[in-house]
């Protein structure tokens, strides 16, 4: 309903700032010639387009445009593909879809494999004369079953007649077809049908559980559905008959007999020391068996029953009627197929997931009691202030206190000393009031950038502030550096992560040498960037060498340091959700990841729309310090 | 020191600027505050303290230089073209301005310029250099700074004298020109 709308309201956006935009040139005067920037101020109308267009090709390629006008042909479709699904076990013994007779091409095959064999056996120099001539042998015996098979009068009646049963079968099946109300379902059937369908739901993605991926229902909810569900049920019978037809006369079956048991009397008699020559006798062997079950057939023998399929799809192309040209407008870059019991969707209908279902899943994530694999995505817990007070405090504290901790007594207590309260409260083993703490996969990952960031700054800014002015630490950690830092960040995880751990530990120490050598680099060319006069000018006023580092080159070099933050956010972010992707069991990165295991494809993008956001707020949180700290900047 | 182009430190204010060297030097807050004062007034930047000193002007801003300078009572004042960026009328002003200070204070200024007319108009001796090597060629001994401070500079400038000497030193520069780059046609 809110698709249809949203529809309409994006084409007739479009239309009208089109046309609007028409409008503009013809009565806009224009000074600015071509290649003036002028040009290319304003244009709100064509910014509506642009989100317009983009907007309406994500609800037509996510197949939302369908599923809001056309409920049900996602239904009626899955039947269309049941029957295509049967159909083609038929269809590709015969050259309607393939170039050749499902018979030609596997005699032609396996007369090619018989011939490298050959060249193999003649080749071989630890095969023995005698088993040569031996192999030889049976190839050529292999080789002589296939005109057995494909002799019309070797051909036995009752196979003969059992293909004409089939055939009649088919063609039945089409007359049917056609007919109204086929296949006859009593009134009890269809409520009952009816219901089954209800209970299975329509077509959308699960907006009660993550993990369910099935958007489909299968059990068909229109008359023509039904139609196409009992002729996929009738082909399926019609085919296994088939494929249970062997044509099998006595000729070939002896000539195999003896084929086969002359093969394993060759492998018994042959010692452990010919491995070689068994190996190409079970070769022989396997091709002689793919033969057999081959079912090849007399040519022209299947003409019959090839037009009769070639009718009934036809047949069931010309009853699809609306519903084929809704698959073929509606349904773009792809179609619903069905595979065994269920349906699914194929193309962009599956990877591109529609708007109304994404929003459901990210409405179902968003609740902190389901969140992602138990874990929220944003939400808070209450924590003790004692916890944070012993993560704080270093355990050792208590140890260098002077005394022992308390040894239990003969009646089997522990009597607590002062030591040992000191090391309950530093160990944060105590209670105090609680505080909210924010927690879930997106304050995890914000929380390692964060963190990474802040290392690398901390360590970052006075190192390279120290490299732009002091020749021996130039010297000295350059190289260091410059080692480091072209080696791409990602190719460091695997090594970082297990010697840290797959926990923040390592997660923050990959992003604090991710910022370290950008925050370095960037320090350092603003501390030797820093204009030589007002140095010149500190220094006459009586500063001292570290009034000038503090007063002067730290805040003239903050331009260069702010931009190297910006840099580093961005780059930290990336490699965050690259190192989440390798191994953890928290925060965005990973989120994605295990969705891409399960095919979520609405979690994969609701992650990359996080992704998206988080960097954007990163950047406008540090453009905003930037203007607030630097206003000078470029106004010097 | 003042220099070319101010060397101010844009992260400051004015007044901040001003009150860098005392600042260093630890000195007592409301002390200085009150000096910041006197020399934002004396140069003419009174009610500008809490301006940032990237929205003044050129001439501005070299005001603000010089009192910074000043305000720590230098013994010697070292200006390397404080006024060669300037536009004609501020560089006007601000000469008026040296003058001033160099009366009210009696500091030893050493002011280096490529405006013959500055140097004659600004300095009681007059060092022409001449390049490669650089070293002094002629020195000069002149009344008309003593006259600017009590005349109008303009006045000065129309002195048949002031004129003359302009003219020979003029001459001796071009003089020093055509022999180290060869005579023009």
């Amino acid at each position: 309903m809110i698709t249809a709308f949203l529809t309409f309201v994006f084409f007739f956006a479009i239309v009208g700032c089109v046309l609007y935009g028409r409008k503009l040139i013809k009565t806009e005067k224009v000074d600015a010639v071509f290649g003036n920037p002028e040009r290319a101020q304003g244009g709100i109308h064509w910014v509506i387009v642009g989100s317009s267009f983009l907007l309406l090709v994500w609800l037509y390629y996510s197949w939302d445009i369908a599923k809001s006008f056309f409920p049900r042909s996602a239904n009626e479709l899955c039947q269309v593909g049941k029957v295509n699904e049967s159909l083609l076990s038929l269809k590709y013994l015969f050259p309607i879809e393939e170039r050749q007779l499902k018979s030609t091409s596997v005699i032609e095959t396996e007369t090619e494999n018989l011939n490298k064999i050959i060249i193999e056996i003649e080749e071989s120099e630890e095969v023995k004369s005698q088993d040569k001539n031996k192999l030889l042998n049976f190839v050529s015996q292999t080789k002589n079953t296939i005109p057995l098979l494909t002799n019309e009068k070797l051909l036995n009646n009752e196979t003969k007649e059992q293909i004409k049963i089939i055939n009649k079968k088919i063609i039945n099946l089409t007359e049917n077809f056609r007919k109204k109300d086929y296949p006859n379902e009593s009134a009890e059937q269809e409520i009952e049908r009816i219901e089954a369908a209800k209970e299975e739901g329509s077509w959308k993605a699960s907006s009660t559980s993550i993990e369910n991926t099935i958007e489909i229902p299968s059990i068909p909810k229109t008359k023509r559905g039904l139609k196409f569900q009992a002729a996929a049920e009738e082909l399926n019978l019609i085919s296994d008959e088939f494929f249970e037809l062997r044509n099998h006369n006595s000729q070939y079956t002896s000539a195999l007999e003896k084929l086969k048991k002359e093969i394993k009397d060759f492998r018994t008699n042959l010692g452990s020391s010919e491995e070689i020559s068994s190996s190409f006798a079970k070769d022989i062997l396997k091709i002689a068996r793919r033969i057999e079950y081959a079912s090849i057939f007399p040519p022209n023998t299947l003409k019959d029953m090839q037009l009769s399929i070639i009718n009934f799809d036809k047949a069931q192309k010309k009853e699809q009627g609306t519903l084929r040209w809704v698959d073929i407008l509606l349904f773009p870059s792809g179609t619903i197929i069905s595979s065994g019991p269920s349906c699914s969707e194929q193309g962009s209908g599956r990877w591109l997931p529609k708007p109304s279902d994404t929003i459901n899943k990210f409405t179902l994530m968003l609740n902190p009691n389901v969140g992602y694999k138990q874990i929220p995505l944003i939400w808070y817990e209450m924590m003790d202030v004692s916890k944070i007070i012993g993560f704080l405090i270093p355990d050792w504290f208590a140890d260098i206190l002077p005394g022992e901790y308390p040894v239990h007594n003969e009646q089997g207590e522990v009597k607590p000393n002062f030591k040992s309260k000191v090391l309950s409260f530093v160990t944060g083993d105590f209670n105090l009031f609680k505080i909210p703490i924010p927690t879930g996969h997106i304050w995890d990952s914000f929380l390692r950038v964060f963190l990474g960031l802040v290392a690398g700054i901390i360590v970052g800014v006075p190192l390279g502030l120290f490299m732009g002015l002091n020749r021996f630490a130039k010297g000295f950690f350059d190289p260091l550096i410059e080692l480091y830092r072209p080696v791409p960040p990602l190719a460091w995880a695997p090594l970082v992560i297990s010697v840290l751990g797959i926990d923040n530990l390592g997660k923050v120490f990959l992003l604090f040498m991710v910022s370290l050598s950008i925050m370095i680099i960037s320090a350092r060319a603003g501390a030797s960037g820093t204009q030589l006069s007002k140095i010149h000018a500190a220094h006459s006023l009586g500063a001292s060498k570290w009034q000038i580092l503090r007063h002067v080159i730290f805040p003239n070099s903050l331009p260069e340091i702010l931009t190297g933050i910006r840099v580093a956010t961005g780059m930290c972010w990336g490699t965050l959700v690259a190192a989440e992707f390798l191994a953890g069991t928290t925060g965005v990165g990973f989120v994605e990841n295990v969705a891409k295991k399960y095919f979520q494809y609405e979690v994969i993008w609701i992650t990359i729309f996080i992704m998206g956001m988080l960097g954007l707020l990163f950047d406008i949180t540090i453009r905003k310090i930037i203007d607030k700290t630097i206003p000078w900047r470029g106004k010097g | 020191m003042v220099f070319q182009q101010g060397a101010l430190f844009e992260w400051l204010t004015v007044a901040e600027n001003v009150n860098f060297g005392l600042r260093m030097k630890e000195e007592d807050a409301v002390q200085t505050q009150k000096k910041v004062d006197e020399w934002l007034d004396i140069v003419g930047l009174k009610g500008f303290g809490n301006t940032p000193t990237y929205q003044l002007s050129g001439g501005m801003q070299q005001r603000v230089a010089l009192a910074r300078c000043l305000i720590n009572d230098p013994d010697l004042i070292l200006m390397d073209e404080p006024l060669g960026a300037l536009d004609a009328l501020t560089r006007e002003k601000m000469q008026s301005l040296v003058l001033k200070i160099w009366k009210e204070t009696g500091k030893t200024i050493i002011l280096i310029t490529h405006s013959v007319e500055e140097a004659l108009l600004l300095g009681e001796k007059v060092y022409v250099m001449a390049p490669r090597p650089g070293r002094i060629h002629k020195e000069y001994k002149l009344p008309f700074a003593s006259m600017g401070l009590n005349g109008d500079l303009r006045e000065i400038k129309n002195n048949k004298e002031f004129v003359s000497k302009r003219e020979e030193i003029l001459s001796m520069i071009w003089d020093m020109e055509e022999e180290i780059m060869g005579k023009d046609n």
